[in-house]
């Protein structure tokens, strides 16, 4: 039963109300994404120069720190939650062979959802952010996205429960993981991070919310998509069911308790610091468990990615992922930590992680569920165009650059010269960058045309993992 | 089919992975931590700088609201770590007491601007202001943001309102358990010099692309004094085309800064760049020596004006101009007369109105005659043989 043939064996139809709910989730992820570049590509123009760090620079509500914030909150809860929330609603029904339970009360949360993001992002604009990292969004406008979150975690882990279902298919496994650990995590982080725990413990506490809003928020949800996806474009099971179940529970138990490597060299108890180096670094095993079934499943399927477009979203989406997660383990080194900490080596990597990996990913569910909700394709031409603009523009332009420039502010920061040098040294690094969020903006707008305004018919093109 | 594992069931990954491994995370990495935390015992000098007695906000209180709106913490972390330099840096690593007031903690994850856990007297209020109204007036290559809306135009100028004021009091607070030894570091008490490059084998257009670079924020980009800060300043920056300084005595100022002022040290630079600035400062001014000295020569009251001199200056600027150690305690320090030549217009208006900011006082009840002959006297202390023109 675990197997893809578990998704093969229960064909639900989508329902045309689960239908607009998938529809609703995923427009509404693209306009955030849309939202979150551009707030994005306008940071990145101001650390060009001098000059370009005054543009717009009497507009309080488009000042940097405050953009900063804006831009971390659309990505993630606005652009990746809303997709993960949409590939939950696509799949669970899927893989469990049942309706979605509370579906109504799901199709009145979701534009709800956006309305309690559109409060936190209008409050962080207007000044009135919490300094609780990757959720600045204040108390008020947490409650009400912490409650539209309970609502999907009912709906989705509810009809997974209901189901009756006993050995789930991996996608599941992490579905339910991600949705009950972050409920949790993100209600501490907005309560005991935000109001109760002082310095140093409450950094160790951010440290496990930080870390596991990627680690048991972004990277669960990632891994379901591409879990159910993979099996479902090859038309083939995946590799090994026992190496993803090992690949699963290391994640569970070893993921979280790496968190306070955010800190490291901080007054946080060095002892916790200590213990995160071991636990980080052996994330390479799972990591490299997972990468491992992800090659095997698609070994002799290699030639499929020249024409099946969601599919070569994953695979290269697979290749950044072993890239970041190969950086990662290695970052949980001290003498590692001592040059690239605080520098934009770190960012570089954060934008492999939740862009090169788990944005791909979302792009390659969307590729592939727009046709089957609308019964309308896409342009294979536009749908090359994001694809090269966006891998193009965002290793050569951005991730690698970007990279380097964390480079020169570490090993700059270890001389005596003025804190200054550093910056000129990443001038030229991140004028490219720039330039990359101008190129990944165009890349998005094309996906946006494709998806949502250009009329062609279905069957008339190869829609990609038909 | 032996599929029927415990691991892969609903409710088994629920309870154990997504509760279970919460609930142990948080143990391990909250309760724990804070546990041990609380037994770091602070020094006594350690109460809450963000709440006064009754409860209210302090000023400092409510420039942390500021600071955490304008989400400065993203761009500047309030840790100081053990390694890489930092403590050279910035001053005595950090330790976990210090946040204890802190809820949220600001420790923050990313440097574009430099670490701020040890600001507390590192720079004057005046410094600030400028920086946060525009960071190019005291930076000119800083990419940080300029904060306007603290700020309000009154009578013509750039004024603070009082979020910029308590944001500033926020800043210099940060650290100040450490406020001493950042001072030692921050304001070197004497200068350390391995040898003056003679002037040829100094490059004038790096000292220029220097002084752009580090100083015409604050002294205007010809050195004028009218750079963007001027609003802020109190002393004013000084106009440099209005005095003859000896390289030598421009070295001692970049290096030393000039406390109680904005001017700070520049020390961190290299030996040979400060060499090139000081040039560059020297020939801003270089045409005043022979009018001042022409001026002292010139004004045949000389007696006249020790006598001024004695009642009215030597207090402060000591005999014959060298001033006494202890003054060197008023911040800013008054200045040396046997290093340096004024313009004489600037001289006597200076006499006249005093240098606000400075303790240096305006002698508005004095006659003409005797503000003349007492900058004839300052500008007669100056050593030309100490410091000798090519």
């Amino acid at each position: 039963m675990s197997s893809v043939a578990a998704i093969q064996a229960t064909p639900t139809e989508v329902s045309p109300q689960d239908a607009w709910l998938i529809k609703f989730h995923i427009t509404a992820s693209i306009v955030w994404l849309v939202i979150g570049m551009l707030g994005g590509t306008l940071m990145g123009y101001r650390l060009t120069s001098p000059a370009a760090a005054e543009f717009l620079g009497s507009t309080a509500e488009l000042s940097f720190g405050r953009i900063r914030m804006f831009h971390t909150h659309s990505v993630i809860f606005g652009w990746l939650t809303n997709g993960f929330l949409a590939f939950s609603y696509y799949a669970i029904p899927r893989l469990t062979g049942r309706k979605l339970w509370l579906s109504k009360l799901a199709r009145i949360n979701a534009p709800l959802v956006q309305i309690a993001l559109v409060i936190g992002g209008g409050a962080i604009l207007t000044g009135h952010a919490q300094a609780v990292e990757h959720t600045e969004a204040p108390w008020y406008a947490d409650a009400a996205f912490a409650l539209c979150f309970v609502v999907s975690l009912l709906c989705c882990v509810g009809t997974i429960l209901r189901s009756g279902v006993r050995n789930m298919y991996v996608s599941l496994w992490y579905l339910v993981l991600g949705f009950v650990f972050t409920a949790l995590n993100f209600v501490m982080a907005n309560t005991i991070v935000a109001f109760v725990a002082p310095g140093a413990a409450g950094a160790s506490l951010a440290g496990l919310w930080i870390h596991n809003a990627v680690g048991l928020w972004v990277t669960p949800m990632g891994s379901a998509i591409i879990y159910y996806l993979l099996p479902v474009t090859l038309r083939k099971p995946i590799a090994s069911h026992k190496l993803s179940l090992l690949g699963f529970w290391t994640l569970a138990f070893f993921y979280p308790l790496g968190g306070s490597h955010h800190y490291f060299y901080s007054p946080v108890p060095w002892w916790l610091q200590m213990l995160a180096v071991p636990l980080t670094f052996s994330l390479i095993f799972v990591v490299y468990s997972v990468v491992y079934n992800f090659f095997a499943t698609m070994k002799g399927q290699w030639k499929q990615i020249t024409h099946n477009i969601p599919l070569r979203w994953l695979a290269f989406g697979i290749f950044n992922y072993i890239t970041t997660c190969t950086q990662g383990p290695f970052h949980a080194l001290l003498s590692v930590q001592q040059v690239i900490h605080f520098t934009d080596w770190v960012v570089a990597h954060a934008h492999l992680a939740l862009f090169g990996v788990f944005s791909w990913w979302l792009y390659a569910f969307s590729y592939w569920v727009w046709p089957k909700l609308t019964g309308r394709g896409y342009s294979k031409a536009l749908a090359e165009w994001h694809f090269w603009i966006t891998f193009l523009s965002f290793w050569v332009l951005y991730y690698i650059p970007d990279t380097i420039a964390g480079l020169m502010q570490g090993f700059f920061w270890l001389t005596t010269l003025p804190l200054q040098d550093s910056l000129e040294a990443a001038m030229p690094f991140w004028i490219t960058r720039a330039i990359s969020g101008v190129l990944l903006v165009a890349g998005t707008t094309i996906y946006v045309i494709n998806l949502f305004f250009v009329k062609q018919a279905k069957h008339g093109l190869e829609v990609a993992g038909e | 089919m032996n599929n029927d594992i415990k691991a892969e069931r609903p409710l088994f990954v629920l309870l154990v992975a997504g509760i279970g491994f919460f609930v142990l995370s948080f143990v391990a990495m909250g309760v724990f931590p804070w546990l041990t935390i609380d037994r770091i015992q602070p020094p006594e000098v350690a109460t809450n700088p963000y709440q006064d007695e009754s409860g209210n906000p302090t000023p400092a209180g409510l420039g942390r609201e500021v600071y955490i709106a304008e989400g400065c913490w993203h761009c500047h972390s309030q840790f100081v770590r053990p390694v890489a330099n930092e403590e050279f840096r910035y001053g005595p690593r950090s330790q976990a007491w210090e946040a204890m007031f802190d809820v949220p903690h600001l420790y923050g994850t990313r440097r574009i601007g430099p670490d701020l856990s040890r600001e507390a007297g590192r720079r004057s209020d005046d410094w600030h202001l400028a920086h946060l109204w525009n960071p190019r007036s005291t930076v000119p290559g800083s990419l940080m943001p300029g904060y306007p809306w603290l700020f309000e135009q009154k009578d013509g100028r750039w004024q603070p309102t009082d979020k910029a004021l308590n944001l500033v009091a926020y800043l210099q607070q940060l650290g100040s358990y450490y406020r001493e030894d950042v001072r030692k570091q921050v304001w070197p008490s004497r200068v350390t010099v391995s040898g003056a490059p003679l002037p040829t084998e100094l490059s004038l257009g790096r000292g220029r692309a220097l002084f752009g670079h580090y100083c015409g924020g604050c002294h205007g980009e010809n050195g004028n004094g009218a750079g963007l800060a001027a609003d802020f300043l109190r002393p004013s920056a000084s106009d440099l085309t209005t005095r003859y300084l000896p390289r030598e005595e421009v070295f001692r100022i970049l290096f030393m800064g000039s406390e109680g002022s904005a001017m700070p040290s520049f020390a961190e630079l290299t030996e040979k760049d400060l060499w090139a600035i000081s040039q560059y400062v020297h020939e801003l001014g270089k045409h005043n020596r022979k009018p001042a000295l022409d001026y002292a020569a010139g004004v045949d009251r000389r007696e006249r004006g020790h006598g001024l001199y004695v009642k009215h200056c030597q207090n402060c600027h000591g005999e014959s101009g060298i001033v006494p150690p202890a003054m060197e305690n008023l911040k800013p320090a008054p200045k040396h007369f046997r290093d340096r030549l004024y313009d004489p217009t600037y001289l006597v208006q200076v006499i006249r109105k005093g240098r606000p900011g400075t303790a240096m006082a305006g002698y508005s009840n004095l006659s003409d005659r005797d503000v003349e002959d007492l900058a004839a006297y300052v500008s007669s202390l100056f050593d030309p043989k100490l410091y000798k023109e090519e």
